[in-house]
């Protein structure tokens, strides 16, 4: 008993120790953790979530920036007066086709090339292509733009030299046309962000298992029903984010204020995508409604989260 | 973006500290419309600012002048804007932590926002007490009356001007002598048949006569103003159902049907006028300076803008972009001295800004610099010629710039149709107005 009892003792020390050394290796770990998430999470909360709450109460008031403290709150006014306006639906419009052309464009082309750069059996010529393919992405978009703006010019761009010498100047002249603008801009934000999809797709399509295709073949699968059945349905995750980003493209803006100008939304109007009439409200007219334009912005957030949930939605099912 | 030291090689502190009893105090406080602080404490070293296209044209070398030759007002630190100061300025006088006094610079299009959010101080008190000669002799200062006119608001001076920018044409000789003419003509009637003989001469080089850009500012506006005395009404809304407006976008439409001009959207515009695609075009003297970057000065002129009438004094549109002071900021009256200094009819200090930003697109708003800057310099001669349109000229106010940016995103739309032929120009404006008058309702006063 006698004995028992300073045995008991040291083992209970022994475990309080143990237990001790845990929980101080556990607070160790926790503590790394904290440091190695905590800049992260801070730029986050600072960049991200102040941003996205502020905007939300902004988006319910009626902040003007011109006029000094005036932020009232406006309950659901700012979408009673977008529902009546029509330059919010017209530029809403565009904007819709412009996510559309842009989806379908960022996809297709996107994959047509990862697809041909998978089909390269020499590492180093494939290292080339894939560079080459990313190298829009890393382009300052100003300069991509303005060298499209170049490119584009209805007569000293090189479409319009090709299209006068091929068709003849009248058929140049699509190029000022108020229609061509959207596809204008959305061909361009595709071709500037297909490298990043195109990655994606690689990284997609190297990790398919090469035996699948050779079993395919000897069964005697030719290149298409082995596109369609072995790569097109081990690649839907990979569509699902590559089409869930791309709805993010409804809100933007950028594209137009540097391709037409601050002051300019191009011919008829037309290069005006719910972006830019936000930015144009926040920030060229009138007192500077920076409420509206948040109440903007927040109905297409809101549409682009639907668009994502939807498109997430349909490629899941599918797959399953 | 590097910071810009004008203090005589002082490097600039993180904020300026009291030092020295106020320098001639207000003898009362400034009445601005909302004044959100009570004046910071003065100080006899301030900070300022400016855009670095102005502190490089002459505004920093003044500034160092100033520092010499006015050390008994203080010492002034010019520093380059970076984007978004408005924003920390705001945020800076809301926290009465403001560390600069005053700017520069600005846009006749951003005068009147400035006003509104309690952006600029009111002067009148400043001026008045200024040991700066002729700060309290605004009214007589400048070369016509309607510049101190433009500069109020409300009965208060907010601005004191840093340019002016009266507007003219800009056009190409050897392509108006393929024309035959060797002076650009004075009348619209008078462009039209010049324009009808140009076409076929220079069709081959596919030049069009009359470029127009979209900035209605620019040559639709400027082409306004011949046409009318006062191109903007009391609220300061372009004069877009006027009957004058309605006969200037006929002619216009009628020139662009038959092909002797051209609508470029506002990108375009300066580099279609580069590559010697359009004949002429109206606009500040920008228009000469980078047309002759190109083809030269014996190629590129300038001229009065042609004239609706003959009957009337010849007219033009002229803007004028002004330097001012925060509310709230360290030493005012060094602020406003400083600028009374920079931007004076006389002195050393005046005329290293003057002499530079005439060389680039900007005009004297005193007698005395267009005597000595313009009046003999053969290669700003067109130059001097305009200024003597501005006294018969409705100068941009301080309301108009409010309008301004709301006419001119709702009205090209409905300009376009028009130009297009899909309605008619009454049609078109009445539409414009529309919305025009809905967006205005829009603001408060």
């Amino acid at each position: 008993m006698a004995e028992s009892r300073p045995r008991a003792a040291g083992s209970a020390v022994a475990w309080w120790r143990a237990f001790r050394q845990v929980r101080h290796e556990a607070r160790g770990e926790s503590l790394a953790g904290l440091l190695f998430v905590g800049p992260a999470v801070l730029l986050f909360l600072t960049f991200n979530a102040y941003p996205i709450v502020r905007g939300l109460v902004i988006a319910f008031s009626d902040y003007r920036y011109l006029v000094p403290d005036h932020a009232p709150f406006n309950a659901v006014d700012n979408w009673y007066e977008m529902v009546r306006d029509r330059v919010f639906w017209q530029s809403f419009g565009r904007s819709l086709q412009y996510t559309a052309i842009y989806f379908v464009l960022n996809f297709v082309l996107a994959f047509f090339v990862a697809v041909l750069i998978s089909q390269i059996g020499q590492a180093r010529e494939a290292g080339v292509y894939r560079v080459m393919a990313y190298l829009p992405v890393i382009l300052p978009a100003a300069i991509a733009l303005l060298v499209w703006r170049q490119f584009l010019n209805p007569e000293f761009g090189y479409i319009a030299v090709l299209l006068k010498g091929l068709f003849g100047s009248e058929v140049a002249k699509v190029l000022r046309d108020a229609r061509a603008v959207v596809p204008t801009l959305a061909v361009i934000a595709a071709w500037k962000a297909m490298g990043s999809n195109v990655l994606l797709l690689l990284v997609g399509l190297y990790s398919i298992n090469s035996e699948l295709y050779e079993a395919a073949a000897i069964d005697g699968a030719g290149w298409w029903r082995r596109l369609m059945h072995i790569t097109i349905p081990l690649l839907l995750p990979t569509f699902t984010v590559i089409f869930v980003l791309a709805a993010g493209v409804l809100g933007e803006a950028e594209a137009s204020l540097i391709y037409y100008g601050l002051t300019d939304a191009g011919p008829e109007g037309a290069g005006r995508l719910v972006g830019r009439y936000a930015y144009e409200v926040a920030f060229l007219q009138g007192d500077l409604r920076w409420g509206y334009a948040a109440a903007i912005n927040l109905t297409v957030g809101l549409t682009s989260m639907a668009i994502s949930g939807l498109v997430f939605r349909a490629l899941r099912s599918g797959r399953m | 973006m590097a910071t810009l030291l004008a203090a005589c090689g002082e490097a600039a502190a993180p904020a300026p500290a009291p030092t020295k009893a106020p320098v001639a105090a207000p003898t009362s406080a400034p009445a601005a419309p909302a004044p959100t602080t009570a004046p910071a404490p003065a100080t006899n070293k301030i900070f300022t600012l400016v855009d670095k296209t102005w502190s490089d044209l002459g505004m920093l070398d003044a500034t160092v002048r100033f520092n010499q030759e006015r050390s008994d007002l203080g010492n002034v630190t010019l520093e380059e804007t970076a984007q978004g100061w408005d924003t920390k300025v705001l945020a800076q006088i809301k926290e009465k932590n403001l560390r600069w006094s005053g700017h520069g610079y600005a846009a006749f299009f951003d005068s009147y926002k400035y006003i509104k959010s309690g952006l600029v101080a009111p002067l009148d008190d400043y001026l008045k007490a200024s040991k700066v000669a002729w700060g309290g002799k605004q009214k007589e200062s400048y070369f016509t009356s309607r510049i101190y006119d433009a500069l109020q608001f409300q009965g208060k001076q907010y601005f004191i001007p840093m340019k002016a920018n009266a507007h003219l044409v800009g056009y190409r000789e050897d392509y108006i002598q393929a024309a035959g003419y060797d002076k650009f003509p004075t009348t619209w009637d008078e462009v039209d048949k010049m324009m009808r003989k140009m076409k076929p001469a220079l069709e081959k080089e596919e030049v069009t006569p009359l470029g127009i850009s979209r900035d209605i500012f620019r040559t639709i506006g400027t082409m306004f103003t011949t046409f009318i005395e006062k191109p903007f009404d009391d609220t300061g809304v372009l004069k877009f159902e006027s009957q004058e407006w309605f006969t200037l976008l006929e002619l216009l439409k009628k020139w662009k049907d038959d092909g002797l001009a051209r609508l470029d959207t506002n990108a375009d515009h300066y580099d279609v006028w580069q590559k010697g695609k359009f004949a002429f075009t109206l606009g500040s003297h920008s228009l000469v300076r980078v047309g002759r970057n190109v083809w030269g000065t014996a190629k590129v002129k300038g001229a009065n803008p042609p004239q609706a009438s003959t009957s009337v004094p010849a007219r033009t549109w002229i803007h004028i972009d002004s330097g001012f002071v925060f509310p709230g900021a360290a030493n005012p009256q060094l602020a406003t001295d400083w600028l009374l200094s920079v931007l004076g009819p006389e002195g050393t200090i005046a005329e290293r800004w003057w002499r530079g930003v005439t060389t680039f697109s900007g005009q004297p708003v005193h007698q005395s610099w267009l005597d000595k800057v313009l009046k003999d310099n053969k290669d700003l001669a067109e130059v001097y010629e305009v200024l003597k349109l501005v006294p018969n000229s409705q100068i941009i106010t301080l309301p108009v710039a409010g309008a301004y940016a709301i006419t001119e995103a709702k009205i090209w739309p409905h300009l376009d149709r028009f130009f297009k032929g899909e309605t008619g120009i009454k049609a078109a404006m009445a539409d414009a107005r529309k919305e025009v008058t809905e967006e205005m309702a829009k603001q408060l006063k």
